[in-house]
């Protein structure tokens, strides 16, 4: 066999030569390149958790929680009450019409308010149903002069009271179970500071919808929630999911360069 | 011509080598960190380098801290002609996946020297056709969705992102 090792080396180096030359270059990317990564996810739980402290209503509180510490007669309701009408919404909801024998005084009392400490629980179209220590109390409806009327009209879900507004949670979970209905009634954009965010701006809101009906107006800009300012898509998401559980709600937004609070009760 | 065919075969020997040489863990570690940048972050599990190919499996995609998707395996193999990565699955978690379909199916990503200028992409949403281009020279990306028409209606929502076209509808972003 005769083998010209001369043109085989021949050959063989330039191929030598270019390993070389990858293998270094190789050898700086990987002195360049970091060895590891560590991933650091922050799962911002604390967002949210603040709830608005309210002096005034805590004082209030406070002051009913002693008044409950003090013996009372027992109020005997049955005997006490007359019911004078019944309005029965969906959901035996609604709300009723009742006199106090001693002086004829007339309170209106909705679905889940209190009256002496007796619960209003639920209502039927002659009688309704209120709770006191577990124990249930059945009020029957005057027959004489009095009637019972079944609503038509849609039930209130907002309702303004002094600086706060009241909403109802049925409102939220409809809501946030159909979120192309929020999508048809309000458009909402982030607004970037330097490459980050800060804050979603309202764009586009229906007159007769919801959120207008919330506080919200056109080219709004929501800051923070509960004092968490809106700094990712992920803080947004957080309200989102979460809304249903919270009782209080605290919007920071920015109104014609003014700085606006709207606080929520959710119910 | 013998000295033609020998630079050939040395270019092909050294890109090659270069591909087969290269620390493709501590380049994908490097990316990881350029896109941390822009808020994503990436859960992964196991890496596999082989000599032409590096596979990335079970990864989390997180986006500012929002887990978005949960991807099974990214594959990026290289050969001579073209650069393919392909994804067999993308299936979105969280609040996402109330807005778009659950799962991303078949995603390809090619890069071809017969088109320098040009990325391709091209997958399944659900029944939707995601066929889309990244043109390097005009600095566009284009996603047309090919919605058949029956769920047409189903996908109304993504007319608040996309441009409806007489197929589906379209993504166009310039960067």
């Amino acid at each position: 066999m005769n083998i010209n090792f001369n043109k085989l080396i021949k050959f063989i180096i330039p191929f030598l030569y270019i390993s070389t030359v990858v293998y270094l270059i190789e050898v700086g990317l990987y002195i360049y390149l970091p060895k590891n990564h560590i991933v650091n996810i922050k799962h911002n739980l604390t967002t949210l958790e603040y709830k608005r402290f309210n002096i005034v209503k805590s004082y209030i509180d406070t002051k009913e929680k002693i008044n409950k510490n003090k013996v009372k007669k027992e109020y005997k309701l049955l005997s006490n009450l007359i019911l004078k009408a019944i309005y029965v919404s969906s959901e035996h909801k609604g709300w009723i019409i009742i006199e106090q024998r001693k002086n004829h005084n007339t309170h209106i009392l909705e679905c889940n308010e209190y009256f002496n400490g007796y619960k209003l629980v639920s209502l039927y179209s002659n009688y309704v149903v209120f709770v006191k220590n577990h124990k249930e109390y059945s009020l029957k409806l005057v027959k004489e002069g009095v009637k019972n009327y079944i609503l038509t009209s849609k039930p209130k879900f907002i309702q303004h009271q002094d600086s706060t507004i009241i909403v109802k949670k049925d409102l939220i979970k409809q809501y946030t179970k159909n979120y192309k209905k929020i999508w048809k009634e309000i458009k909402i954009k982030e607004i970037k500071v330097d490459n980050k965010i800060d804050g979603f701006k309202v764009l586009k809101i229906d007159k007769k919808g919801v959120f207008y009906e919330l506080g919200l107006r056109k080219n709004d800009i929501i800051k923070a929630v509960n004092n968490t300012e809106l700094k990712s898509y992920k803080d947004a998401f957080t309200i989102y999911g979460k809304i249903k559980y919270l009782k209080e709600l605290n919007l920071k937004i920015l109104r014609d360069k003014q700085e606006v609070e709207i606080n929520y009760e959710l119910q | 011509m013998i000295k033609i065919f020998k630079v050939v075969l040395y270019i092909l020997f050294a890109i090659y080598l270069f591909v087969a040489l290269l620390p493709k863990e501590n380049l994908y570690y490097k990316i990881l960190q350029e896109v941390e940048k822009y808020g994503i972050e990436v859960d992964t599990k196991k890496l596999q380098d082989d000599y032409l190919s590096f596979t990335v499996f079970d990864s989390i995609v997180y986006y500012q801290g929002l887990e978005i998707c949960e991807v099974s395996k990214v594959k990026t193999s290289t050969t001579l002609y073209d650069t393919k990565i392909y994804i067999p699955s993308i299936i979105f978690s969280g609040m996402i996946k109330e807005f778009i379909p659950n799962t991303l199916r078949q995603l390809t990503i090619t890069y071809s020297i017969k088109d320098i200028y040009k990325i391709k992409l091209q997958g399944y949403l659900g029944k939707v056709v995601i066929d889309g281009i990244v043109d390097l020279q005009k600095h566009i990306l284009q996603i047309e969705l090919i919605v058949p028409a029956k769920l047409k209606h189903k996908y109304k929502t993504l007319r608040k992102f996309m441009k409806p076209t007489s197929k589906g509808y379209r993504y166009e972003y310039k960067f």
